[in-house]
C-alpha cells in the first residue's frame, strides 16, 4: 500500500514539476504587458491630474504603439441616463474603431521609445506632476528610503539594486530619478 | 541552412540505404541536376536564398487600390502583343476619341499598354515625361484568382494569407531595425477592413495606423516627440535598471539600442524634419494639380458630354430598353449624367490623401525611417454633377409633359467599387486617378533611383480583385476570378506580364453572358495547380523580401537570375 502511496506521490511530483515548466514559459516577465490604457492609468496615479492632458495625447489616444484593442461600445458602458454626455474620449476608439482589433501585447518600437522618453522628461521636470508624484508618497529628501519608495512605485515589492539605489542617492534633484525609472518601458513587464 | 526540401532529399536517401554522406551527395546531385522536373523547386529556393542576404535592406511599398478600380486603364495589360486576341467590351475601354470609347492599346513599347501610360506630364524639374518610363523595372502577374467574394476579406489576403494569420507586414515588422517598422493608412474612415488593418507579427511588433482623410500626417506620427532630442541626466539610472531587469528575469528587449535610434531620429529639429517633408508634399501635390486641373489628362481634349435627354423623346423607346441607353451613363444607383461636358465636372476635384501619401513613402524610405507601408489610395472627390434620377424619366410622348428634374451635386466622390457606374464616369475619374497616379510613381522612382533606394524597395500596387464588365455598361461587378498584381523594383528586369487570361468569359444569366476580354484567369499548364491564386502572389512578395513563405505550397512567380528578378512563368496568353 506505501508503495503504491509513494508511487502516486512520484507522479503527482512528476506531473507538478512538468505543469511548472510549462507554465513558466507563460509567465516570463520579458515583454511589456501593459496595453495602452493601463500604462495611461498608470502614469496618471503617479502624476496626478496634472499630467493627464500629455498622458492622453501620447497613451491613450495611441493604441497602435502601446497594444491593447480600444473599445469601440466603450461609450455605452459609460453614458449615464439623462447626464446627454454620449462620448467620453477616454474609452473611445480614437481612430474610428481601427483600433479595436489590437493585440493586446505589443513590442516597444523606436518611436514608443522615443515618446515615452520624451513624456517621462516632461514630467519629471514638471513641478507639479514631480510634486504630486512626492507628495503622493510623502517623500522630499533624497535618502536610501525615500528613493527606494520612488523605485517602488514603478516596480512594486521589488528591491532596487545597490548599485541603482547608490546612484540614485547621488543626484541633486528629483528629476533624473522620477524620469530615469519612468522611462525604462521594463515597468511595463508588470 | 538547408532548405527543407534539401533535407528531405537527404531522408529519403537514407531511407533507401545510402550512407549520410552519399544522402548528401545525392542531394547536390538533385541540385546540379538541369531537368525540368526539378526546375521550379529549385527556382523557388534559389530565390529564398539568394534574397536572403538583401533581406534586411528591402523595404515593402503596398499602394494598396482597395474597393477594386477598373485596372484595365493601367497595369492590367490584356493585350500584351499585337497577336494577342482580344474579344472588345464596351465596358473595357481605355480612351475617348471625342465620339466613341475603345481599347486600343499601343505597342509602341514592346506590350499593349493603355493610353494612360503614354500621357505626358512634367516632373518637379520641369521635364516631359510618360509613365512608359517605368516599363524597364515594372511587371505584372494577371489572370489571379482570389477564389471568395468579399472586399476585405481579399484586401487583408493580399499581406495575411491565412485570415486573422499572420501577415507579410508583420514578418517584415519583426526584422526591421526602423524606427516605425510598419505603417498603415487607410483609405476610408470608420470601420476599414483592408489590408492596412491585417497587420499581425510573430514577435508583438507594432503597426502605426493612419487614419483616412487626415491630410498631414505628420502631426500625426510625431505628435508627442516634439522639441529636440531629450537629456541624458537619467540615462544611468535608467540603465541600471534595465541591467537589473535582464538578471533577474532573464532575456530583454535591447532598447538602449532603440533610445540611439530615437536619439538619431530627433538629431535635427522636428521643425526642419516637417519643413523637408512639406517640400516633398509640395511636390506631389503639384503633379497632381497639374493633371486634375489641367490641360493634361487624357480626355480634355475633347468634350465628352453627358447623356442627352433628347433621346427620350423617341416613341419607339420601352422602359426595359432604358437602362440599355442611358446605362453607360449610371452613376451611383439611379442616377444618369446629363447635359454637361462631363471633363468639367472635375475642374475642382482633387484627391485627398494621395498626394501626401507618395510624400510619406518617400520621406519615410529616405530617412530610413519605415520598413513596410501600405497606403490606401483615394479616388477623386469633389466631383460637380448634374444628373436626373433614372425612375422619373419620362420616354416618348411624355418627354414634352413632363420637366424633368436635373439635381446639382458639387461634392460627389468617384468610386472604384463600379457596380452602379457606367463606362462613360467610370472611365473618366478611373483615368484621372490612374494619371495622377502613375505620375507621382514616375516621381517616386526618380527619387528612390537618385537615393541608391530603388534596389532595396519593392513597391507593390494591388487591389483585392479587378472587375468584371455588365454587358448593359451600368457598371461592373467582383472580378473575383481575375485580379493583377504589379510590382516595381530595381532589382526587377521588366516589363514583363505574366499569367494567362480567358478571351471571353461567360457570366451566370442572359445579361451577362459572353463579357468580351476583361482579365479572367485561365488554366495554365505551367502552374501545378492549374491556375494562379492570392497564394502565388503572397510567396513572390514574401521571397522577394527574404521572408518565410507564408503560403509554402504555391511556387513564388519570380525567380533571380544573374542577380536581376524575372519571372518563372512565360509570357501571359489570352486563351480560349
Amino acid at each position: 500500500m506505501l508503495a503504491k502511496n509513494k508511487f502516486a506521490l512520484l507522479w503527482t511530483a512528476v506531473f507538478c514539476l512538468s505543469a511548472n515548466a510549462l507554465g513558466s514559459d507563460v509567465i516570463k516577465r520579458n515583454r511589456p504587458k501593459m496595453d495602452h490604457e493601463s500604462v495611461y492609468y498608470f502614469l496618471v496615479k503617479q502624476f496626478g491630474p496634472a499630467s493627464q492632458a500629455l498622458l492622453k495625447k501620447n497613451f491613450l489616444m495611441r493604441p497602435n504603439l502601446w497594444g491593447g484593442p480600444c473599445d469601440p461600445y466603450g461609450q455605452v458602458f459609460l453614458t449615464k441616463k439623462g447626464q446627454g454626455v454620449l462620448v467620453d474620449e477616454e474609452t473611445e476608439c480614437p481612430d474610428e474603431g481601427m483600433s479595436s482589433k489590437l493585440d493586446f501585447y505589443v513590442e516597444r518600437d523606436t518611436l514608443a521609445i522615443l515618446i515615452l522618453d520624451k513624456t517621462c522628461e516632461k514630467l519629471g521636470q514638471d513641478e507639479e506632476t514631480l510634486r504630486y508624484f512626492l507628495q503622493a508618497k510623502s517623500i522630499s529628501e533624497i535618502n536610501s528610503e525615500s528613493v527606494t519608495q520612488a523605485y517602488q512605485a514603478f516596480f512594486p515589492n521589488t528591491v532596487p539594486s545597490a548599485a541603482w539605489t547608490q546612484q540614485a542617492m547621488g543626484q541633486k534633484s528629483w528629476a533624473p530619478i522620477v524620469t530615469g525609472l519612468c522611462r525604462t518601458p521594463t515597468w511595463q513587464f508588470l | 541552412m538547408n532548405t527543407r526540401r534539401q533535407f528531405l532529399t537527404q531522408i529519403f536517401g537514407m531511407a533507401i540505404g545510402l550512407s549520410p554522406a552519399r544522402a548528401l551527395a545525392l542531394t547536390a546531385w538533385k541540385s546540379a541536376l538541369g531537368s525540368h522536373f526539378f526546375r521550379r523547386a529549385r527556382a523557388a529556393e534559389g530565390t529564398l536564398q539568394s534574397m536572403e542576404s538583401v533581406a534586411e535592406q528591402m523595404s515593402y511599398v503596398q499602394l494598396n487600390l482597395s474597393e477594386a478600380p477598373s485596372r484595365w486603364l493601367f497595369d492590367l495589360i490584356l493585350r500584351p502583343t499585337r497577336n494577342s486576341p482580344f474579344h472588345p467590351h464596351p465596358y473595357v475601354v481605355d480612351r475617348f476619341d471625342g465620339k466613341k470609347f475603345s481599347y486600343a492599346p499601343d505597342f509602341k513599347h514592346e506590350l499593349g499598354l493603355p493610353l494612360v501610360w503614354q500621357q505626358p506630364f512634367r516632373d518637379s524639374k520641369g521635364q516631359t515625361r510618360t509613365a512608359v518610363e517605368l516599363l524597364p523595372h515594372w511587371g505584372s502577374i494577371r489572370g489571379v484568382r482570389m477564389l471568395r467574394e468579399g472586399h476585405g476579406f481579399n484586401n487583408r489576403r493580399i499581406v495575411a494569407p491565412h485570415p486573422g494569420g499572420i501577415s507579410i507586414t508583420g514578418l517584415l515588422a519583426d526584422r526591421s531595425d526602423r524606427p516605425l517598422p510598419s505603417i498603415g493608412w487607410a483609405k476610408r474612415s470608420g470601420g476599414d477592413q483592408t489590408a492596412t488593418l491585417a497587420f499581425r507579427s510573430e514577435k508583438g511588433s507594432s503597426s502605426v495606423n493612419i487614419p483616412a482623410g487626415i491630410g498631414d500626417p505628420f502631426e500625426f506620427l510625431f505628435t508627442g516627440v516634439e522639441g529636440g532630442p531629450i537629456g541624458d541626466s537619467s540615462d544611468q539610472l535608467l540603465q541600471e535598471i534595465e541591467t537589473e531587469i535582464r538578471q533577474r528575469y532573464g532575456s530583454i528587449p535591447d532598447y538602449q539600442s532603440k533610445r540611439v535610434k530615437a536619439k538619431i531620429l530627433l538629431e535635427h529639429s522636428l521643425a526642419s524634419a516637417r519643413a523637408e517633408y512639406q517640400t516633398i508634399v509640395k511636390k506631389y501635390l503639384a503633379l497632381e494639380r497639374q493633371i486634375v486641373t489641367g490641360k493634361h489628362h487624357l480626355v480634355n481634349s475633347h468634350p465628352m458630354p453627358g447623356f442627352n435627354l433628347e433621346q427620350l423623346r423617341n416613341p419607339n423607346l420601352k422602359q426595359r430598353d432604358l437602362l440599355a441607353l442611358v446605362g453607360p451613363y449610371y452613376y451611383n444607383g439611379d442616377m444618369v449624367l446629363v447635359n454637361q461636358d462631363l471633363t468639367k465636372s472635375t475642374e475642382g476635384s482633387y484627391f485627398k490623401d494621395l498626394p501626401y501619401q507618395f510624400a510619406l513613402v518617400e520621406y519615410l524610405l529616405n530617412k530610413k525611417m519605415a520598413q513596410s507601408m501600405v497606403m490606401g489610395m483615394g479616388t477623386l472627390e469633389n466631383i460637380a454633377l448634374e444628373a436626373v434620377n433614372v425612375k422619373t424619366l419620362p420616354l416618348g410622348a411624355q418627354y414634352d409633359k413632363v420637366k424633368i428634374a436635373i439635381e446639382r451635386q458639387s461634392n460627389g466622390s468617384a468610386w472604384f467599387d463600379a457596380h452602379n457606374v457606367g463606362t462613360v464616369p467610370n472611365f473618366l475619374h478611373t483615368s484621372i486617378f490612374f494619371q495622377v497616379f502613375s505620375a507621382c510613381l514616375v516621381e517616386l522612382v526618380d527619387n528612390l533611383k537618385a537615393n541608391n533606394l530603388f534596389d532595396s524597395t519593392l513597391i507593390h500596387i494591388a487591389s483585392e480583385f479587378d472587375r468584371e464588365p455588365n454587358n448593359n455598361c451600368a457598371g461592373s461587378d467582383h472580378g473575383i476570378h481575375g485580379n493583377t498584381t504589379s510590382f516595381l523594383t530595381g532589382k526587377l528586369k521588366g516589363p514583363f506580364v505574366v499569367g494567362d487570361i480567358v478571351l471571353t468569359s461567360e457570366g451566370s444569366d442572359s445579361i451577362q453572358k459572353a463579357k468580351g476580354t476583361w482579365g479572367h484567369g485561365a488554366l495554365n499548364e505551367n502552374i501545378k495547380q492549374g491556375f494562379l491564386t492570392y497564394e502565388n502572389i503572397n510567396s513572390t512578395v514574401t521571397s522577394i523580401l527574404g521572408l518565410n513563405s507564408l503560403t509554402p505550397n504555391k511556387d513564388p512567380l519570380m525567380e533571380r537570375q544573374s542577380g536581376l528578378l524575372t519571372p518563372t512563368l512565360p509570357p501571359g496568353r489570352n486563351v480560349g
